[in-house]
Parts: structure tokens; C-alpha cells; sequence
């Protein structure tokens, strides 16, 4: 029950932060907006990696705060569906190029991000332990 | 207004996604993050149906952004990905790399335009 509760928090806090970045009201064309949603993405993607190492090794937090921040918080923050979306309305929008670069950047950028953040928190770990 | 909507859906996408994935887990005992793929492209299905409805405004808020958004996931996707890597099945990570993106993306347009035909048909009565 408790789960649940942390796992709500998390999720609403994280779609409110996703919203705000969304919404930074920066002067760029309209079609590099999905840009934003790239951050959020590669920005959550490296928090993830890190702090799944990070609350296990270094940091032993409550298990249901674990959960609240990283499938709550960090899950909702993320966010697979809107990447789908905006990859589909940039090919609808005849820039080709940049739909490519959106979608490939994201993901790749993305694994890159993941894979860094758990090497950051190893690396802590190890320093920790030495 | 809008915070209120976000966070409610957020939080609901949250919360169905953990049990959902939870379930999931349960019922089977593979590497493959079967759970995540499910979720994100059952997530890319929906918000495409809701873009192909036109919804806009504030049930776009509630439904799109706030449960959609945080139903699916990206960062448990490239996460679960690295993990997959690290445990060396790497042609599973693959696997669960190129499948997401496709499926989702051919979810989300099967959504987009089934919506966008079916609201087609019911104005034109």
C-alpha cells in the first residue's frame, strides 16, 4: 500500500517537472521543440542508471522512498509515448532530417546516458569501498 | 488547473505502470523486459489514439501528458537495455531496442490514424 502511495507521488511530481521543461519558454523554431522532451529523456535516463546503483551500494535509503523516486519520480519524468509522438508529427511534417536525427539522437544518446550514469555510480561505489 | 491534471494523471500512469509491470513479472521468467516493452508500446497505442481523436486542451493534459506520459517510460527502456548488455545478452538487448522503437512507432501511427479515420466517419453523419 505504501508502494503504491510512493509510486503515485513520485509519478505526479515527475509528469509536472516533464511539463515545466517541456514548457521553458525558450526562442527556438517550433520544430526543435521536441527538444526538450530529448533532455528530459537523456536527463532521466543517466538519474535512472545512477541512482538504481546509487541507493543499493552507496546510499541504503527506505526500499518504498527507492521505489517513489526511481519508478515513481524518474519513470514518470521519462517518457517513451511522447517520444513516438513527436518522431511521428516531425515525419509528417516533411523534415526527414531532422525526424531522423530526433529519434536516433534520443535513443542512442539515451543508452549512452543510462550507461554513464551506472558507470558514475560504480565508480562512487568503488572509490567508497577503496 | 493544469498541475492538478498533470499530477493526477501522472500519477495514475505511475501507479498502473508499477503493477502492471509487477504483474507482468510474475507471470514470466525471462531477461527479456517484457514488461516495459508492453507498457510502452500499449502506451504509444493509446496516445496515438488520443492524438488521432484530437484531443486538445485540458483532457490533453489529464490523458496525454500527464497519463500516457508518465505510464510509459524512457528511462527504464535505456536502463534495462545497458543492464541487458552488462549481463551479456546482447543480441537480446538488440532485440528489446529495435522491437520498442518499431512497435511503438507503428502503435502509435496505427492509433493516430485509426482514430483520425473512425472520428472521420462519425462527423460525416
Amino acid at each position: 500500500m505504501k508502494k503504491n502511495f510512493s509510486v503515485g507521488i513520485g509519478g505526479a511530481l515527475g509528469a509536472v517537472c516533464r511539463f515545466g521543461v517541456q514548457h521553458i519558454p525558450i526562442p527556438v523554431p517550433e520544430p526543435y521543440l521536441p527538444f526538450l522532451t530529448m533532455a528530459v529523456n537523456l536527463f532521466g535516463s543517466f538519474l535512472l542508471g545512477f541512482f538504481l546503483i546509487f541507493f543499493i551500494k552507496c546510499l541504503p535509503i527506505h526500499a518504498d522512498l527507492r521505489l517513489g523516486i526511481t519508478t515513481g519520480f524518474l519513470g514518470g519524468f521519462t517518457t517513451f509515448s511522447t517520444l513516438c509522438k513527436e518522431t511521428f508529427f516531425l515525419a509528417g511534417s516533411g523534415n526527414a532530417a531532422l525526424c531522423a536525427l530526433y529519434a536516433g539522437a534520443t535513443v542512442l544518446l539515451g543508452l549512452a546516458a543510462a550507461w554513464f550514469g551506472i558507470l558514475c555510480a560504480k565508480r562512487l561505489e568503488r572509490r567508497r569501498v577503496a | 488547473m493544469t498541475l492538478f491534471l498533470l499530477a493526477s494523471g501522472g500519477a495514475l500512469g505511475a501507479l498502473a505502470r508499477y503493477r502492471l509491470g509487477a504483474f507482468i513479472l510474475r507471470k514470466k521468467k525471462h531477461t527479456f523486459p517484457l514488461g516495459t516493452f508492453l507498457i510502452n508500446v500499449s502506451g504509444a497505442l493509446l496516445l496515438g489514439i488520443i492524438c488521432g481523436m484530437g484531443v486538445g486542451g485540458n483532457p490533453y493534459v489529464l490523458f496525454g501528458d500527464g497519463f500516457c506520459g508518465a505510464f510509459t517510460t524512457f528511462s527504464t527502456f535505456t536502463v534495462e537495455s545497458v543492464q541487458l548488455v552488462h549481463e551479456h545478452a546482447k543480441k537480446k538487448a538488440a532485440a528489446f531496442i529495435l522491437l520498442s522503437c518499431s512497435a511503438g512507432m507503428a502503435c502509435f501511427s496505427a492509433g493516430y490514424f485509426a482514430a483520425d479515420f473512425l472520428k472521420l466517419i462519425a462527423f460525416s453523419y
